[in-house]
């Protein structure tokens, strides 16, 4: 087993930064790439590494490929990244994949659609800048000294994303969020076997689930300063843009509180008309698989025990009738863990883990942790929903199709992921449901809203330190 | 009922292959209706394979038409003719060898027969699944609407036994119907001819690995360097629906050797499927519908398709994590596979090779016919079970189980 190179990761793979509440992203453009290669070899030095502890700002960076096409790289270079990320994720085939359709549709999102001709489409979206701050003060002061860097040498905002962690790291529909994430075999970081994934799912130049290396784009053209690249781990004898670096899938996504309480209210209202908020909490947790604490539904079904609950060292062989996590729970199909369809708990787990992604999500929007008697936002509110993966076909996608999206998941018949599968349906023959596992009969709710659309995404290129600095020499 | 496959192979005249490609386009959903209209078709498509010159020999375009249908072949066939009817001159007369006359002489003729076909949900008929699905959905209906606290399970189930089975339209819910089962007995034989033969199959697999696998130039391509063009023309057609299908042309790899290896695995497919490959699962996987091998062109090229739910990421990630030794036993024979060892070792465990040579090979279907893409097919056997648990007299345990199905 391979240690990873902490030193020559950018941090946020490996690190959520908690203490890190505010957050800024920019979507930048490249208007001119000569200047904008001298910020980056300026800001390389900037960059949070794996071993950072930052104390009151740090700095991220990623690329679209037209972000990447922008600064010159070679289109043979170009030619060798990731299909998924060189198409991007507005794609036709894209969105009936990831069910972006109707609401969800590229054609209605706020950035990284391609059919407004403004700034905001897709081509013109090519660095992500992720800047990181303990609060939103000190984020201000912070961009303002960056904003005077970049905006002098060739780079122009597309737009900004303003974001930060709730309360108790909520998300606005209620619920504590980002608790179970999988631990990066070789890293520092520690926890139970299976819960350990091979390095290779996450950080190119490893070896992943299937014991091979997972493509990565080579340097297949003598350009800029190759000296600092790596040979590919995999024996090819070319030099390696991707070692150490991953995927990143971005996804603004807006939390529809008041349509998802008022749902839930109204499908488990008491007989007078009025809302039963102990049954309307149950059911809402019941969708999610955690109760808004963050104590699992498998651990804990039929009450929260309250406080904040971090647990995640539990499977679902207990439960294989689904009786305490519904088997149509946001959390139980997003990972099955020890109970995959019929394999057994090694064999699952086994499985699993080939579909595993590292989430790092922040709310935007006026803070509101919500619940069944407080759910009307001001404006939009929302999660920016990232997920890191080295194989985004197999890991995002395939977790967003046939885990989320695919409504006849393990034994359901009309069930998709109930906070982010639902389709807006012309045809009233197709059902979209949820159902809870009961005896002796199973319970459905029947006619799932959309409560969670999507706004705005794209796929990003994640580069090590060092092939941030070898951008910079192109 | 017997499900059964037919496989018709044709060539094309070369100067209408466009025009063919043209009329599956523009009469997709005139076909659709005429299929529809049989009423025992469970999935049917047209593949235009493109010609190519192997061992100096010049194989020329071909229309490939696959279906899956209750019933025999020759009824099937009159079927076809008699609810496409024209429809068929306007594709076949793109084929030299038609005759409008006698269409049905003319599909027999161009009959190849199936290396081995299987079947997610043996015996069940396109109507028996539509009326066990809506079977289904009005207990499932009477399940949500009623009341039922304090009722035991097995109360809950005679209560819908009494409603549901006095409705006319369930009545013939109350005859229980035949599920296959796995053969035990069969398969103990088959085993025990296998371990007689062990000697030997080791000695070939052996022999195989030193004078063939090992100078045989597998595919080192990985899925990101296919041509992209390739992939769109795949991936437009892909993801409708939560079904899909899966067509694919390959070369064999040459000698006689070969041939008898997968042969020998054909053979041994069509015996698990008979025996083993019974509950809808095939070699693990839980997602096909229905699935075929055809030998063409004098065994030199193998054609596989496959009807099945969920994407292709999908598919083809269970087959490597499910049955990765299988598929190398058949697959390993034919041209750019990951290599192999000893024949079922290696091979589709390489899983960047292994996708990308399953891209690479797959062809275009260029017509697709589904009879319903609404319910996987544990959805098809699950109605089965449910059907017959209804009508009989169920302990608490079983009511249980009965009730957890819905």
């Amino acid at each position: 087993m391979k240690t990873v190179e902490n030193q020559d990761i950018q941090g946020f793979i490996l690190k959520g930064y908690g203490k890190m509440r505010a957050t800024r992203y920019y979507l930048l453009r490249v208007e001119d790439h000569a200047p904008a290669k001298k910020w980056l070899d300026k800001i390389c030095n900037e960059i949070s590494d794996g071993n950072h502890k930052p104390e009151t700002t740090c700095l991220n960076i990623a690329f679209t490929h037209s972000g990447l096409a922008a600064l010159g790289l070679a289109p043979e270079t170009l030619r060798n990244f990731a299909r998924e990320f060189r198409e991007g994720m507005a794609t036709p085939h894209r969105n009936r994949l990831l069910g972006d359709e109707g609401s969800n549709h590229p054609d209605e999102w706020r950035w990284g659609g391609n059919a407004k001709g403004d700034r905001c489409d897709e081509k013109n979206i090519h660095i992500l800048l992720m800047v990181f701050a303990i609060e939103a003060t000190v984020l201000s002061a912070f961009c303002k000294e960056l904003e005077t860097g970049f905006l002098a040498q060739g780079l122009s905002i597309v737009t900004p994303l303003d974001g930060q962690l709730l309360e108790d790291n909520k998300v606005h529909l209620g619920f504590r969020d980002g608790i179970s994430q999988p631990v990066i075999e070789g890293t520092h970081m520690e926890g139970p076997k299976e819960n350990t994934v091979a390095t290779g799912e996450f950080l190119l130049g490893y070896k992943n689930e299937y014991g091979v290396y997972p493509d990565t784009p080579f340097v297949t053209v003598k350009q800029g300063d190759l000296s600092l690249l790596p040979l590919d781990a995999g024996g090819s004898g070319l030099k390696d843009l991707g070692n150490n670096g991953s995927y990143l899938v971005f996804r603004q996504m807006e939390e529809r509180v008041d349509l998802f309480w008022s749902y839930i209210n109204e499908k488990t209202k008491k007989q007078d008309g009025q809302i039963n908020v102990e049954e309307s909490i149950k059911l809402a947790s019941k969708m999610i698989g955690r109760w808004p604490s963050g104590a699992p539904m498998a651990l804990y079904p039929d009450a929260d025990p309250g406080g904040l609950n971090n647990e995640n060292d539990f499977g679902y062989t207990e439960d294989k009738s689904g009786l305490k996590c519904p088997f149509g729970s946001h959390l139980r199909r997003n990972n099955p863990r020890d109970a995959f369809e019929d394999n057994s708990a090694k064999r699952s787990i086994k499985l699993t883990k080939k579909h595993r992604i590292i989430r790092r999500g922040r709310s935007y929007g006026e803070p509101l942790v919500s619940s069944p008697t407080d759910h009307k936002p001001v404006g939009e509110i929302g999660l920016h929903f990232m997920c890191f993966n080295a194989d985004i076909a197999g890991q995002f996608e395939f977790i967003q199709h046939t885990w989320a999206n695919f409504p006849r998941f393990q034994n359901l018949y009309n069930d998709p992921d109930p906070i982010i599968g639902v389709q807006e349906l012309n045809s009233k023959d197709v059902q979209q449901n949820f159902t809870v596992q009961a005896e002796p009969v199973n319970k459905c709710v029947m006619d799932l809203q959309r409560f969670v659309t999507v706004r705005g995404g794209a796929y990003f290129f994640f580069p090590s330190i060092t092939a941030i600095k070898y951008l910079s020499t192109i | 009922m017997k499900q059964n496959a037919l496989t018709l192979i044709t060539p094309v005249d070369e100067q209408h292959i466009a025009r063919l490609k043209q009329v599956l386009i523009d009469r997709k959903e005139d076909l659709k209706t005429a299929l529809r209209s049989i009423g025992t078709v469970h999935y049917a498509r047209w593949v235009i394979v493109d010609g190519e010159t192997l061992d100096n020999e010049l194989i020329p375009t071909q229309l490939v038409f696959a279906s899956n249908f209750d019933g025999d072949v020759l009824t099937h066939i009159q079927d076809l003719v008699k609810h496409l009817d024209t429809l068929l001159d306007k594709i076949y007369e793109n084929t030299p060898e038609y005759n409008p006359n006698s269409k049905v002489e003319f599909l027999i003729k161009t009959r190849v027969k199936e290396a081995a076909f299987y079947q997610g949900s043996p015996g069940r008929t396109v109507v028996e699944i539509a009326r066990e699905k809506a079977l289904h959905q009005e207990l499932f209906n009477q399940i949500q609407a009623g009341k039922w606290e304090g009722k035991s399970a097995k109360q809950i189930h005679e209560i819908l036994q009494a409603k549901v089975l006095a409705m006319p339209q369930f009545a013939w819910a109350k005859q229980k119907v035949k599920v296959p089962k796995v053969n035990i007995f069969g398969l103990i034989i088959c085993f025990a001819v296998l371990l007689l033969l062990a000697p030997v199959l080791i000695l070939w697999a052996v022999y195989m690995q030193v004078f063939h696998e090992n100078f045989d130039k597998p595919l080192n391509e990985t899925p990101n360097q296919l041509n992209d063009a390739h992939i769109h023309n795949m991936q437009e057609d892909e993801d409708y629906e939560f079904q899909n299908q899966f067509s694919q042309i390959i070369n064999m790899k040459p000698g006689k050797a070969r041939l008898i290896t997968v042969n020998g695995l054909y053979l041994l497919t069509r015996v698990l499927i008979k025996l083993m490959f019974v509950k809808g699962k095939l070699m693990g996987i839980p997602t096909i519908h229905f699935a075929r091998w055809i030998q063409i062109n004098n065994k030199r090229r193998m054609l596989f398709f496959s009807n099945f739910d969920g994407s292709w990421t999908q598919y083809l990630g269970d087959f490597i994590d499910k049955s990765g030794w299988g598929l190398t036993g058949i697959f390993g024979n034919t041209e750019g596979f990951p290599r192999s060892l000893f024949l079922i070792f290696r091979g589709a465990y390489d899983e960047r090779h292994f996708l990308a040579w399953s891209r690479k090979w797959q062809i275009k279907t260029h017509f697709w016919y589904y009879a319903d893409a609404s319910q996987s097919i544990k959805n098809i056997n699950n109605n089965t079970l449910i059907r017959n648990e209804l009508s009989q007299s169920l302990s608490e345990k079983k009511a249980k189980i009965f009730l957890a199905r819905i």
